[in-house]
């Protein structure tokens, strides 16, 4: 019986299958030409909008596959065949199967060892892949399908979908507040998402099963409406978070020391960071950058009936080269009487604790924590500020070295990776199969005629213990700028030969350690 | 009126089945009993309930109240065994429109464990059913006798029709009373109707549905001593007659 519906449903779906298989196939070429560095315009320009035909087309052949057939109403064909409901359902998702993820897998498999990687290391990722997208788009697709009879009713029944979720975030954030979505924007926020996917994926399921062994397209629909709504307010409290992610990374505990260090003077790589100006934010918003316009607009609305203090600490037994990657900071002022009076939540930030941002730094350092508090808890006596800290350790886990101009390298631990320099900018793009690093910083070395190094890091946290879902592959890489040679005329950046001599070394970083860390103090500053 | 000798077994019983859409009840408390081996037709106006029973008996849409058997089976749980054996023929059939008629028969015949290749052969050469054609591009007339050819094949015991004359010209017509005349023996017909010249030429039986509400039920010759009274004594007329003086006695009672 399967495979008589199989049959039937390839009969009418070829041409759609073809068109799927076909998309899928011109963005893995598009990918391949577009290279690490110097590919294809064409193919670079055509990847966007590949990947969203790549998109629509699976969504559109995963509707038609479920409508060929349709649930809802009473003058279908089949359901006056002995068809049995649960072989309908088999079939929908083996044709799926056979004619998006089989393809699919297959041309995976040549683009990944075109690029030069084992089959072996590619295979784990290839299907990650494969069963993410599954899971977290076919199988809602397919139930949204399910609850409908054809494309203007699925258009309607989605158009409702996005309403009711845009609603259902909207109110989210005005009854969660600052509580909403606390792990968001951290590393840990793979686990909101996973989270939210896996709610999708279970209603998605139980929309099918409902439609499947019994029509009921009302409740299938209310439920998916509902699940619309609340989605906004599945939640992953920090604190869980954390204690799992600190168990997924289970690693040693670590040697890590925070104290209040009132006799440190201010460090000068760890001053509180130069608010934007007025004029500034509003040159930036002429060149068309929001950020510092927003910066200065969260200083200015913060500032009132607040005084910017800094903590001065110490941080100690950081291990050799290590980065320290502040995930969260609670904020606590007590009165006389341990009581608290104020309380804040910093998210994730970069400057914290670090003596310089974004590389390794020593062992043992002072830095100040600049906080932004209500004036008035700052009275004549000094209240006690409790600093809870929550804290990611990333050692050094892979180094290369390549030459600075068409430099090409390939190591199991770093991917693929390739130089290459214009004038004012030498860039390292890198290509890996499965999960990039998220810390890495590169330094240009050798005779590249720059008094002080030239370096680059990026190191934007994800904890997820998986790579990009998406894509087996993964892409990573930053740009150093060069400096101009002392003799070369404007523009001509280093000199070529003195380029040919550097190298760059490409430091990746990873093995995540979590801790926590508390620090209570009355001694602070106070800054102009 | 109930005119169902005793004794008698029944392809289809319905028992207090009621059906609401929102708008007032399409049918109410049907008592329906359809004799093994009958051609059974349900006649009755436009809007009269006859699509709505059908598409109860055979679960495409849930009662409000009451329930129905077919073959022995509750229609709430008609399983695929018991769908081997009915065969269904729906002028709003939804066919999957880009299959070509071969296609279609192909994909049919290993769902139906009886199917009988020399009958689909017969059945499709009689009919005149162009293999290659795409069913979306069949005429109404030639999509009737192509729902019908489907239904036939595997020797069903029960065939229900809902309509399966209407919109065809005096050709098809023939063909398709031809195909029913033909059936297999010991099969039942319910049909759905309002074309009651026509179903008179093959009917059995008859039920009349009047606005949801069973007016009679009964063989033809209990029909025609059922109607004596209404049409006078000594007559006998034909069936067009008989329903109108029975929904009219109705109006008035």
């Amino acid at each position: 019986m399967i495979v008589s519906l199989l049959r039937k449903d390839w009969q009418l779906l070829a041409p759609m299958v073809a068109l799927v298989t076909g998309i899928q196939i011109a963005l893995e070429i598009a990918i391949h030409a577009g290279g690490l560095l110097e590919g294809s315009a064409v193919a670079l320009e055509l990847q966007r909008p590949l990947t969203i035909a790549w998109f629509l087309s699976i969504a559109a052949l995963t509707i038609a596959t479920v409508q060929v057939d349709p649930l809802p109403g009473a003058d279908q064909d089949w359901l006056v065949r002995p068809i049995r409901r649960r072989d309908l359902l088999t079939e929908k998702i083996l044709f799926i199967l056979l004619t998006v993820f089989v393809p699919m897998l297959l041309i995976n498999t040549v683009h990944v060892l075109a690029e030069g990687f084992p089959l072996g290391a590619a295979l784990g990722p290839l299907l990650l892949k494969d069963a993410y997208l599954l899971a977290f788009f076919v199988l809602p697709v397919a139930a949204l399908a399910a609850t409908t009879r054809s494309m203007t009713e699925l258009a309607l029944q989605g158009a409702v979908l996005v309403v009711l979720y845009v609603a259902g975030t909207a109110l989210a954030a005005l009854l969660l507040a600052e509580h909403r979505c606390p792990t968001c924007e951290t590393g840990l926020s793979w686990m909101e998402h996973l989270v939210q996917h896996a709610v999708t994926c279970v209603g998605a399921v139980v929309i099918l099963v409902l439609q499947y062994r019994r029509r009921a397209t009302g409740r299938a629909r209310a439920l998916a409406w509902a699940g619309a709504g609340l989605l906004a307010f599945v939640q992953l409290p920090w604190d869980a978070g954390f204690a799992l992610q600190r168990t997924l990374d289970a690693t040693a505990p670590s040697a890590l020391k925070l104290t209040s260090a009132p006799g440190i003077p201010e460090p000068a790589s760890a001053a509180p960071e130069r608010t934007v100006t007025g004029r500034q934010a509003s040159r930036a918003l002429w060149r068309g950058q929001v950020d510092p316009a927003l910066e200065y607009l969260a200083h200015r609305s913060g500032g009132v009936g607040t005084e910017l203090i800094e903590v001065p600490l110490q941080v100690e037994g950081l291990a050799p080269a290590a980065v320290l990657l502040t995930d969260r900071i609670e904020v606590r002022v007590l009165d006389a009487q341990g009581g608290v009076r104020y309380r804040a939540l910093l998210p994730y930030s970069p400057a914290a604790l670090k003596a310089r941002a974004g590389t390794a730094q020593e062992p043992n350092y002072p830095v100040a924590q600049a906080l932004q508090l209500p004036r008035a808890l700052l009275g004549a006596q000094a209240p006690v500020v409790m600093l809870h800290y929550w804290l990611t350790m990333l050692e050094p886990v892979a180094e290369v070295r390549l030459p600075a101009r068409h430099g090409e390298v390939r190591l199991p631990g770093v991917g693929s990776c390739a130089t290459d320099a214009d004038a004012g900018t030498l860039s390292v793009r890198c290509e890996q199969v499965g999960r990039a690093p998220f810390c890495y910083q590169a330094v240009l070395e050798g005779d590249a005629g720059s008094a002080v190094p030239i370096e680059g890091s990026k190191c934007w946290p994800d904890y997820r213990p998986y790579g990009a879902m998406l894509n087996a592959l993964s892409f990573y890489g930053l740009d150093l700028p060069l400096p101009r040679d002392a003799h070369a005329p404007v523009g001509a950046g280093l000199d070529p030969a003195r380029l040919a001599r550097a190298s760059v070394r490409l430091r990746l970083y990873g093995n995540a350690r979590h801790t926590e860390r508390s620090v209570r103090t009355s001694d602070y500053r106070i800054l102009e | 009126m109930n005119a169902v000798a005793a004794g008698a077994t029944f392809a289809v019983e319905t028992h207090g089945l009621c059906m609401d859409y929102g708008n007032g009840e399409a049918l109410h408390e049907l008592e329906l009993r359809v004799p093994t081996g009958s051609v059974f037709a349900l006649l009755g106006a436009s809007g009269a309930g006859k699509t709505t029973t059908l598409k109860l008996l055979l679960n495409l849409i849930a009662p409000s109240r009451g329930g129905s058997r077919i073959l022995g089976r509750a229609s709430s749980a008609l399983c695929p065994e018991v769908l081997a054996r009915v065969g269904y023929v729906s002028e709003n059939q939804v066919l999957p429109a880009r299959l070509t008629v071969e296609q279609f028969f192909d994909y049919l015949r290993p769902l139906y464990p009886r199917w009988d290749p020399a009958a689909e052969r017969e059945l499709r050469t009689r009919l005149a059913l162009p293999a290659r054609r795409r069913l979306g591009a069949l005429s109404h007339g030639m999509r009737m006798k192509m729902v019908l050819a489907c239904a036939l094949p595997f020797h069903p015991e029960l065939l229900v029709l809902d309509e399966p004359l209407s919109g065809l010209d005096a050709l098809a017509r023939d063909e398709i009373i031809d195909g029913l005349r033909t059936r297999p023996p010991g099969t039942t017909v319910l049909l759905s109707s309002h074309e009651l010249d026509e179903v008179e030429r093959f009917a059995t039986h008859v039920a009349f549905l009047h606005e949801g509400r069973l007016l009679f039920q009964g063989s033809m010759s209990e029909l025609h001593e059922f109607a004596r009274p209404l049409m006078g004594a000594g007559s006998s007329p034909a069936l067009r007659a008989i329903f109108i003086a029975v929904v009219r006695a109705r109006r008035a009672a």
